[in-house]
């Protein structure tokens, strides 16, 4: 069930990759998924009615960051908070630190509309994101500080179904690839848990994805 | 069940294969059944094995992962033993348990767990229906009360499901604790419910594979699993017809008791109870002589899991009973396959040994002449 879930919501996913809709046409829904399609000849999409053409960037709140640049191939699609390249001058940064397994704080500013999970990728802090934020794993489990907790919008069904298998949960628990970093959240202090379900007791340590 | 015993030995975990996609098909099919007589959603049904270990998760697990916030645990003292033996290890680790009277009749007060509840208050936990003595306790005044002051309410759901309707919405109950042999079906399996909105949190008992939503991991017994489905879909479609029939039975039995003795005590209230479970004292008697006289019928003196001790009922202690009664209580079990007969012969079998065991009693002998017997003097500390 798990899975079917899964692949049922990457297959959505998929679908508006190929059209020209942008996730600022879906208000209200939490974007979930960091596909990105890459290129392959062989699998070409179905051939559209119009040419394919970048998308707009997105605008609204979680859109505050770019995420496509002009060169990037067109129906290369990314989850509005993830990114990989650096952002443009001027975006908006809040603060985040960052508390590893060891006790190191990482001081960060992150660009607003970005999830936790992301600028722990982007800064190759070890938060294994093993479905790479498609809500179908627990291994980007975080504990945020109280006050922040608090302000953060309530986590919803899917997100507590995968927290409730994550490794030494607590109250103030949540999956970091759907914490996104906004105004609310500026001064956040994300721990790092002991371990996730992932880990083995050998030491080791997966790549990233 | 039976084909799960033999031909369909798939393991309902397994996700690669149709064995184990017909027996995990069998599997939800069962948790939806039981979601359904509780009137919750399939999702928030936990497999377990059985309703002591559904007690122990609930009561150890809301504590054990609130344990930094909150530090005290309301319960009652006519609990089952699981639920009171875990409260006590609870309070060798260092939690405040607060174990509240009942009135005589076996009731708790809403005011007074009102009265108990702290900002660092965990869980309420109060049964639903008495093992012992059968008696209901006000769940949708105390769902409503702990709702209201954002406390978990947990209950023992064992002896109440398929018996009396339970709607989890309806009375804000928040885990439940649910058990198969008692409903008909097979022993060794059981659930507890746990609420996913508001979202209850425990720390899980038994950890692993991450199977039952973390919460109680190890493989299922599809057998069993399906076993206890049917039995919640039968008592759904046959609780009208049960109350029926076992409302009957009961009269039947206590008036024939009481029409052919006297001196014959219920044990807990007469208006909030189920039917099915009587418990009476008989002055004067010694209750194990009655119950070995009773060999015939399949009473007990307590309950089943303390008729082997020779403890005196903690229940009926709770109720004020006093402990000569106490000794001399028999809980007669009705339910759907009772027949009048067989309680025609129950009621013939205790008449004829409580008046052979009255006819030799000393302690009777000096009650029918109005001798108090509690101010006797014995000569030797009992």
């Amino acid at each position: 069930m798990l899975f079917s879930a899964a692949r049922q919501r990457c297959a959505a996913a998929v679908r508006p990759a190929l059209a020209t809709a942008s996730a600022a046409a879906r208000p209200g829904q939490t974007p979930k998924s960091t596909w990105a399609v890459s290129p392959a000849p062989a699998l070409a999409a179905p051939a559209l009615a119009a040419p394919l053409t970048p998308p707009p960037p997105p605008s609204g709140e979680r859109g505050a960051a770019v995420v496509l640049s002009a060169t990037s191939p067109p129906h290369r699609r990314r989850h509005p908070g993830t990114y990989v390249c650096p952002p443009p001058p001027g975006t908006p940064t809040v603060k985040l630190t960052i508390v590893e397994r060891d006790g190191n704080r990482r001081e960060l500013d992150v660009p607003v509309g970005t999830s936790v999970l992301s600028v722990a990728h982007s800064n190759e802090i070890d938060l294994e994101g093993a479905c790479e934020g498609s809500l179908a794993c627990s291994t980007c489990h975080v504990y945020v500080d109280e006050p922040t907790f608090e302000r953060l919008p309530e986590a919803c069904d899917d997100e507590l179904d995968m927290l409730d298998l994550a490794f030494g949960l607590r109250e103030n628990s949540r999956l970091g690839c759907q914490v996104i970093c906004d105004d609310t959240t500026d001064g956040m202090v994300v721990t790092l848990p002991a371990a996730t379900r992932n880990m083995a007791v050998d030491g080791y340590v997966p790549k990233p994805h | 069940m039976l084909p799960h015993l033999t031909a369909q030995y798939g393991n309902p975990h397994s996700r690669t294969h149709a064995y184990g996609w017909e027996s995990e098909a069998a599997v939800e099919v069962a948790r939806a059944q039981v979601a359904a007589l509780i009137g919750a959603d399939a999702k928030e049904i936990v497999f377990t094995s059985g309703a002591t270990e559904a007690n122990n998760m609930a009561v150890k697990g809301v504590a054990a992962f609130y344990a930094s916030k909150k530090r005290h645990v309301v319960t009652t003292q006519t609990e089952h033993k699981c639920v009171l033996d875990s409260c006590r290890q609870l309070e060798a680790r260092g939690v405040d348990v607060t174990y509240l009277p009942v009135a005589k009749d076996g009731l708790v007060s809403v005011d007074a767990v009102a009265d108990a509840l702290r900002p660092d208050t965990a869980l309420v936990s109060v049964m639903a229906v008495n093992n012992e003595i059968g008696v209901v306790q006000p769940l949708a005044e105390l769902g409503a009360l702990c709702r209201a002051r954002s406390v978990f309410f947990h209950t023992d759901g064992a002896q109440a499901l398929g018996k009396i309707p339970l709607d989890v919405g309806a009375l804000n109950i928040d885990l439940m604790s649910l058990s198969a042999h008692k409903i008909y079906g097979p022993k060794g399996v059981g659930a507890l419910y746990v609420r996913r909105r508001p979202r209850v949190r425990l720390e899980p008992l038994i950890h692993g594979g991450g199977q039952e939503r973390g919460l109680r991991s190890g493989t299922l017994p599809p057998a069993l699993a399906v076993g206890f489905g049917a039995a919640c879909a039968v008592a759904a479609r046959d609780m009208g017809a049960d109350e029926a029939w076992i409302g009957r039975l009961a009269a039947r039995l206590l008036d024939g008791l009481t029409s052919q003795i006297e001196q014959v005590f219920i044990n807990g209230s007469t208006s909030d109870r189920y039917a099915g479970n009587l418990n009476v004292s008989f002055a004067g008697i010694e209750g194990e002589s009655l119950l070995m006289a009773l060999k015939d019928v399949a009473v007990s003196s307590g309950s089943a899991c303390t008729s082997a001790s020779l403890e005196p009922s903690y229940v009926l202690r709770a109720l004020g009973v006093d402990e000569e009664l106490a000794h001399t209580s028999i809980r007669f079990g009705l339910g759907r396959f009772t027949t009048e007969a067989e309680v025609d012969y129950a009621v013939e079998l205790a008449v004829k040994h409580v008046k052979r065991l009255r006819d030799m009693s000393p302690l009777w002998e000096m009650m029918q002449e109005g001798v108090d017997i509690k101010s006797i003097q014995w000569s030797q500390e009992h």
